[in-house]
């Protein structure tokens, strides 16, 4: 969603006409036109015998694109291609009003193996801002694109760049005997590069990455009938240890920022409660023990607090507690129901399930203030999932009857699905550090 | 007379005196004016003389008087006899004497007065000559004077005039002048307001000038407003702050110069403010040449996002 603003007011500080001298004219700007920041990103220029099928400058673009916070220029606009820093005239860019500039050239410097350098341009103060330069296989120029993607984005706003980092998610299809497959997966930022890391035929659920970028918790199943389990994967390697077998349910496991603890949701006490597993050594300590439902709990970056989705006041909400316990404190009050919540990195905003009268929606809620901003359309929105850089989040949504991935930017302005796959897309997790 | 007088001793002094007095009592008598009298003068002197005796003298000749009388009386008659002849003889001589003294003495007044009276006519007409020549001379002076006085008079009246002439003439010069500066201080006058006058109305145009280059631009100014809005791509850069950006322009509101002056955010504000302005030039600005240069071609941009 959009937010309207209302027109600002021109502040004419004008001096008196009489005065001898003309005061300064000062003009006070409050409106912009959010269109991202106009940039013109080159295809780059290539070099050699076997062009790759990965098109960096198409990867880039499309990564800034997402983010919401640029406008990637159409190459047809463009009146040179320079692919070095001695081909460009900066007039060009100005004419079709183009604030940065991204060139660069891939160079075949062997077997599968290519050069790739990148100059980033200030157009308006004809300054470079950055140049790096690769030397990779082919199967990496996706990952040097996001790279180049996420330069682009730091040195342009300030902000570090979340493109070359990972997602991991949860896949849903019938096999040729009609049974359900579940597939654990994991892709780049952008949906590319999926690879599974786990197949059952039963349900999994809620994957979470620990703050290393390289371990998944989630929950999965034996069969059936069994309890349910808790995990711990190594995406790299492969190894997974079990870390809880429960006989009831458990759902929703989530990493402290130090990586040692997990909160989770788990029933073995005849009732969803909260708790505390101390990874390495299997500890668990119960938080909540209210009798309405608590769970889907996920930590303050500080480590402080948690916050958790509950009943206890009649319909979901969510409510903070300390990470030390004790009594729980609601913080939503707007919207019929608010689920699923996480902090931003900053944690400054918890983004959520909102349910206002339009279905579940992703919204974002101030702590500051306690409203609710919501960013996306609905009625079926799930499992919002913060950008590493707090810029973007992902959430799981459905199109016709399937469900998918989708990505909006922090400010709701730049929503776009990820067609990653063919069956059900679920419970998106991104993870909080690159690759 | 007085000089006279003057020139003889006391005694001599007194003998004239008796003198005048006795013609003063012949003139009180009524007598002729004739010089006679002056006769008795030798008498009365001598007898005056003669009668003074001393005492001793006479008592000696009271004695010896009998005796020596008869004898005296002879020598007394003998001498009588001589005496009386020498005195006849003597009165004769002094007779004839005085006869010719008188008769000198009248010649010799005569001659004297004939001296005198030719003195005296000499000296009145010396006189008469000195008085002639005086007063010829205190004519001539007094002509003289009058000439003198008439040229000075004439001169004084020529000089008196010549002054005159010449104060007039510088009073005349003096008036001249004193018109003719008051005539140039008019003129300078009129010409010092009429110049006056035209600065003032040039200083107006000025003025009129200048305020409508204010008013031009001010008038643009929320076109400047919009058009750099329309360029501001990534307000979200700015969001909780704010940054303000000089902006210089030519005459065709080209931005010329950009420069971050205050409240700074942060690197990316800043050039999304800065490239807002650079994609927004030119900026609208009065194409009014004229009205350029009372611009100042700097402006403030205040990029201060309300989000």
């Amino acid at each position: 969603m959009i937010k309207v603003f209302i027109a600002g007011m021109v502040t004419l500080l004008v001096g008196l006409l009489s005065a001898p001298t003309w005061a300064v004219l000062t003009i006070e700007i409050t409106e912009g036109q959010d269109t991202g920041i106009p940039i013109a990103v080159v295809p780059f220029h290539f070099q050699g015998q076997q062009r790759p099928n990965e098109e960096i400058r198409n990867i880039v673009s499309a990564d800034l694109y997402r983010s919401g916070r640029f406008l990637s220029l159409p190459p047809g606009d463009f009146l040179s291609r320079p692919s070095g820093p001695d081909q460009v005239r900066f007039k060009d860019w100005r004419l079709i009003k183009a604030e940065a500039l991204v060139i660069g050239h891939v160079s075949q410097v062997g077997d599968d193996h290519y050069d790739v350098s990148f100059y980033l341009y200030n157009v308006f103060k004809e300054k470079l801002l950055a140049g790096y330069r690769w030397t990779v296989g082919s199967s990496q120029l996706r990952q040097v694109a996001h790279q180049v993607s996420d330069y682009i984005y730091e040195a342009l706003t300030g902000i570090p760049g979340a493109f070359d980092t990972r997602i991991a998610y949860v896949t849903v299809e019938k096999d040729s005997s009609d049974i359900r497959q579940y597939q654990l997966m994991v892709a780049d930022s952008d949906g590319h590069n999926a690879q599974r890391i786990l197949r059952t035929n039963f349900p999994i659920l809620s994957p979470a990455w620990a703050p290393d970028g390289k371990r998944l918790a989630y929950v999965s199943f034996a069969s059936r009938t069994s309890g349910a389990m808790i995990w711990v994967q190594n995406v790299e390697t492969g190894e997974r240890r079990k870390l809880l077998q429960e006989k009831g349910t458990a759902s929703a496991p989530a990493w402290s920022a130090d990586g040692r603890r997990l909160a989770l949701r788990l029933s073995r006490d005849g009732n969803h409660d909260i708790y505390i597993l101390d990874v390495a050594a299997s500890r668990l300590t119960r938080l909540t023990t209210h009798p309405g439902i608590d769970t889907e709990p996920a930590w303050s970056p500080n480590g402080r607090y948690l916050v958790f989705t509950s009943d206890r006041s009649g319909r979901p909400h969510i409510f903070r507690i300390s990470a030390a316990g004790g009594p729980a404190e609601r913080l939503t009050r707007v919207g019929r129901e608010n689920a699923g919540a996480s902090y931003s990195p900053n944690g400054k905003h918890l983004v959520m399930v909102t349910n206002q009268g339009n279905g579940d929606q992703i919204g974002v809620f101030y702590t500051g203030n306690n409203e609710v901003k919501v960013l996306t359309d609905g009625p079926l929105d799930d499992s919002p999932t913060y950008s590493p850089n707090g810029a973007m989040i992902m959430y799981a949504t459905q199109r016709g009857n399937q469900g998918v991935l989708a990505a909006v930017s922090a400010d709701g302005r730049i929503k776009q699905i990820l067609r990653l796959h063919q069956g059900e897309v679920r419970e998106p997790a991104w993870s909080s550090r690159k690759q | 007379m007085n000089r006279a007088v003057r020139k003889f001793s006391r005694p001599v002094r007194a003998v004239i005196l008796a003198v005048l007095v006795h013609v003063a009592f012949g003139l009180l008598l009524g007598l002729s004016l004739s010089f006679k009298p002056e006769v008795i003068k030798p008498d009365i002197a001598k007898p005056v003389k003669a009668i003074v005796i001393d005492r001793s003298t006479l008592a000696q000749e009271e004695t010896s008087k009998k005796e020596v009388e008869k004898k005296r009386k002879a020598e007394a008659e003998k001498k009588r006899k001589a005496e009386a002849e020498k005195k006849r003889k003597k009165e004769a001589e002094k007779k004839r004497k005085a006869e010719a003294e008188k008769k000198r003495k009248k010649e010799a007044e005569k001659k004297r007065k004939a001296e005198a009276e030719k003195k005296r006519k000499k000296e009145a007409e010396k006189k008469r000559k000195a008085e002639a020549e005086k007063k010829r001379k205190k004519e001539a002076e007094k002509k003289r004077k009058a000439e003198a006085e008439k040229k000075r008079k004439k001169e004084a009246e020529k000089k008196r005039k010549a002054e005159a002439e010449k104060k007039r003439k510088k009073e005349a010069e003096k008036k001249r002048k004193a018109e003719a500066e008051k005539k140039r201080k008019k003129e300078a006058e009129k010409k010092r307001k009429a110049e006056a006058e035209k600065k003032r109305k040039a200083e107006e145009a000025r003025e009129q000038e200048k305020q409508d280059a204010y008013s031009a631009l001010g008038s643009l100014v929320g076109a400047i407003k919009g058009k750099i809005e329309g360029n501001w791509s990534n307000r979200l850069a700015c969001s909780g702050q704010q940054v303000t950006i000089s902006v210089k322009v030519n005459i065709s509101g080209e931005v010329t110069a950009v420069k971050v002056v205050g409240d700074s955010g942060d690197d990316a504000c800043r050039r999304s403010a800065e490239n807002a302005v650079y994609k927004a030039s030119p900026l609208p600005f009065p194409d009014n040449p004229r009205f350029f240069k009372w611009l100042d071609q700097e402006f403030q941009i205040k990029f201060k996002p309300d989000i």
